[in-house]
């Protein structure tokens, strides 16, 4: 879509800088944005290879993310060097084939990732409605394994090769045999096309819990929503919509995208998500992962014995600190808060609710529920597997 | 004539239905009334253990997770009643045998945990427990605090220590796991549902009784008629009979219980007849005159507790138990069954 701004170049309907080889206030807020982004994104970019295996399943395509987030990179550092050479400095063709060639592959990946959380949704919500239908019995086989066979990375990426090659091969035929004063209707082509999946996909997202997709889609519709708007009604030299939509955009969708699954393989609860055994096997497993301790904290106030883990928990949490002004202080909380004649050490706490509590909740219908929804999640997992998508 | 005969006939026939349906009903109304037990008392009075019985009694006993879960408890439970006897000896100012005093001081370092119970400590807590110095500790645990059933696990060191050993149901009922917060168990009693209730009785524990208050239908207090001369665990200073004494006065009379149905239920009264013969009651009780056998102390004992929850708005049973003993527990909720019948038949207008 940007390849029909650069050929207006040519026909100065799109001049951000006035004036040869000036630079102006613009490009050089520009440069700024790119020089602060520019290390953001290697450090990013190198997490997110260590983190490669480590990435919550949900979130998780690492060979798509890469590939639009290097394809991100070079869009923005595009549009800053653009913005603050002039034009006559800054070779057209060259911004013509960039961004030709990048374009799609920074935004087409990201619509596939949507998809494809879709589909795991999809699987998700099947199983669980296959649970309750069924009496008790698992079906490994649901619609997803038979009909999506086509769901996997290697597959998504053959998808993106033949999409965006497609959208090169128009852009190509537009650039040498059709050419009109309409600048935004080949932009607005592709642009409702992006709208088109990403509004269905969030129309089918609205049940979901998964915040990601949420966010994710979102963002997409609310940006992408001025920029059609702007592209029909016309495209000039107006500041406005070169910064802001030009490096703006994707700076936002970068760090929804490619950052949130970054954030998300750091949190232990995403993580190991993937075992029930592992987490349900002993106490400290439990209170150790986010999750599995909500479920565990709600069993606890429906048994009026919360106090325990909370105990346990700020003990632990004072164990750690150093600073001996702070040591003082919340200790004076912790006296207060659990102030009891009897002075019960943090050990034999952690005993009682290991023997008294802990059994019982594994057999109580919270963290049956609890089972059955990773359970469930395992199931996509092995799904997953098998299909080669992990 | 046969108009007559007939007439008759049908006003029997009616009768009978009208008993058949009342029967119907009655049998209906109790098996659809969910009855609320809520077993109160002080801790380590063996309310837990009731529970367990009824595990036994009215469910298919104890699944192969909980076995493993008392199994370790069981065990780490050894190490730590070695431990607290041999704080005991040190207390008395007892002289363990020369050949032991290393291998005690070694043991005092173990933690509580069950990768403390090796094949060296299993060795040592037999040598231990053999000593004569450990024995007269154990003798005066009333001095300290330990668990009543130390003595029982101690003397099967050997079984429990074996590879492939599994708590038997009796184990199970011996092993102490302090409660915390309030559980709520439902069995199915003779096609009744019984919704108990069990609780913490420790001193902290005993605020959150108030959340099971309404709607009980019996309320089952648990006494240890053993404890009259240990101290509480909470404070090491009360007598553990005294407190429970003032804690039944107190929640039988809550404006919520004072007009239930009341079962109190002394128990551990095996380990009770053992002591009487040791200890004398009236060095606790002062009040008490008559002579220190099994019969008139506990006599006096149940005086004391129904003089303390007595009033004209609900009748108090008393019955004596041991809790461990799982066919005098079985009478005694025989006995809870036919009360609780009783009181719904009556609730409904029919006796």
């Amino acid at each position: 879509m940007q390849t029909i701004l650069q050929s207006n170049l040519q026909s100065k309907a799109w001049q951000p800088n006035p004036g040869k080889g000036e630079t102006t206030f613009n490009g050089v807020l520009l440069l700024v944005v790119w020089c602060i982004f520019t290390p953001y994104f290697i450090f990013t970019f190198i997490l997110f290879i260590r983190r490669w295996d480590k990435q919550p399943i949900k979130a998780r395509s690492p060979l798509l993310l890469s590939i639009s987030s290097v394809a991100g990179y070079i869009m923005i550092t595009h549009y800053c060097w653009m913005t603050w050479y002039s034009e006559e400095n800054w070779p057209c063709i060259v911004s013509h084939w960039l961004i030709w060639a990048v374009m799609s592959w920074y935004y087409v990946p990201y619509i596939l990732r949507c998809l494809r959380l879709f589909f795991i949704f999809k699987i998700n919500f099947e199983k669980t409605e296959m649970h309750k239908g069924k009496d008790g019995e698992k079906k490994k086989q649901g619609f997803f394994v038979r009909k999506r066979h086509w769901f996997t990375d290697r597959r998504l990426l053959i998808w993106l090769i033949i999409f965006n090659t497609l959208v090169f091969l128009f852009g190509l035929f537009r650039q040498f045999y059709y050419s009109d004063n309409y600048p935004g209707r080949y932009g607005c082509t592709v642009t409702t096309l992006y709208l088109t999946g990403m509004t269905v996909i969030f129309y089918g997202m609205s049940s979901t819990s998964n915040n990601e997709l949420k966010a994710v889609s979102l963002t997409w519709t609310l940006l992408i929503i001025p920029y059609i708007i702007i592209q029909w009604v016309g495209y000039n030299e107006d500041i406005f919509t070169t910064t802001y939509f030009q490096v703006l955009w994707p700076l936002v969708s970068y760090i929804i995208s490619d950052v949130y699954p970054l954030h998300l393989s750091y949190i232990s609860s995403q993580i190991i998500t993937f075992s029930t055994s592992n987490v349900l096997s002993s106490l400290k497993t439990i209170i150790g992962n986010e999750r599995a301790c909500k479920h565990f904290e709600e069993f606890l106030v429906g048994e009026f014995s919360v106090e325990n883990l909370l105990f346990y928990q700020d003990v632990a949490r004072f164990k750690l600190l150093t600073d001996s002004d702070e040591i003082n202080s919340q200790g004076k909380v912790i006296f207060d808060k659990y102030i009891d004649p009897s002075s019960v050490l943090e050990e034999s706490i952690f005993m009682l609710m290991e023997r008294d509590s802990y059994p019982r909740f594994l057999k109580s219908a919270i963290c049956t529920k609890f089972k059955k929804e990773l359970q469930n999640e395992e199931n996509v997992l092995q799904i997953l597997k098998k299909q080669k998508m992990v | 004539m046969g108009n007559k005969n007939l007439k008759k006939k049908r006003k029997e026939e009616i009768a009978r239905n009208e008993l058949v349906e009342q029967e119907l009903k009655k049998s209906d109304l109790v098996q659809k009334q969910q009855v609320k037990l809520l077993i109160l008392g002080a801790g380590d009075s063996g309310k837990s253990t009731l529970l367990k019985q009824m595990q036994i009694l009215y469910k298919d006993g104890f699944s192969k997770e909980d076995k493993q879960l008392y199994r370790n408890v069981i065990r780490t439970n050894i190490i730590t009643y070695i431990k607290i006897l041999l704080k005991g000896v040190q207390m008395l100012d007892l002289k363990l045998h020369k050949s032991n005093e290393k291998i005690a001081e070694d043991f005092l370092n173990l933690p509580d945990i069950i990768d403390s119970f090796t094949p060296n400590s299993i060795l040592a807590s037999k040598q231990l427990w053999n000593d004569p110095a450990m024995k007269m500790s154990f003798e005066k645990r009333a001095q300290f605090q330990l668990a009543d059933s130390a003595g029982y696990f101690l003397d099967n060191i050997d079984r429990i220590a074996s590879e492939n050993y599994k708590p038997s149901d009796q184990d199970i009922l011996n092993c102490r796991i302090s409660t915390t917060g309030v559980k709520v168990v439902e069995f199915l009693v003779n096609n009744q549902p019984w919704k108990v209730v069990d609780v913490g009785g420790q001193r902290s524990e005993r605020k959150k009784w108030i959340h099971h208050f309404d709607d009980t239908t019996l309320l089952i207090y648990v006494v240890a008629v053993n404890e009259y001369d240990q101290k509480l665990f909470e404070d090491n200073t009360t007598n553990r009979l005294h407190e429970s004494l003032k804690l039944f006065e107190t929640t039988a009379n809550n404006q919520f219980l004072s007009n239930k149905n009341c079962v109190i239920l002394f128990n551990k009264t095996d380990l009770f007849k053992d002591k009487i013969q040791k200890v004398n009651f009236n060095k606790c009780f002062e009040d008490f005159k008559g002579s220190n056998n099994y019969e008139e102390v506990i006599k006096f004992i149940k005086t004391l507790f129904v003089k303390a929850g007595k009033n004209t708005k609900r009748s108090i049973f008393v019955h004596y138990s041991c809790a461990t003993n799982t066919n005098e527990i079985r009478f005694v909720f025989d006995a809870v069954q036919s009360t609780i019948l009783e009181n719904i038949l009556k609730e409904q207008g029919f006796m």
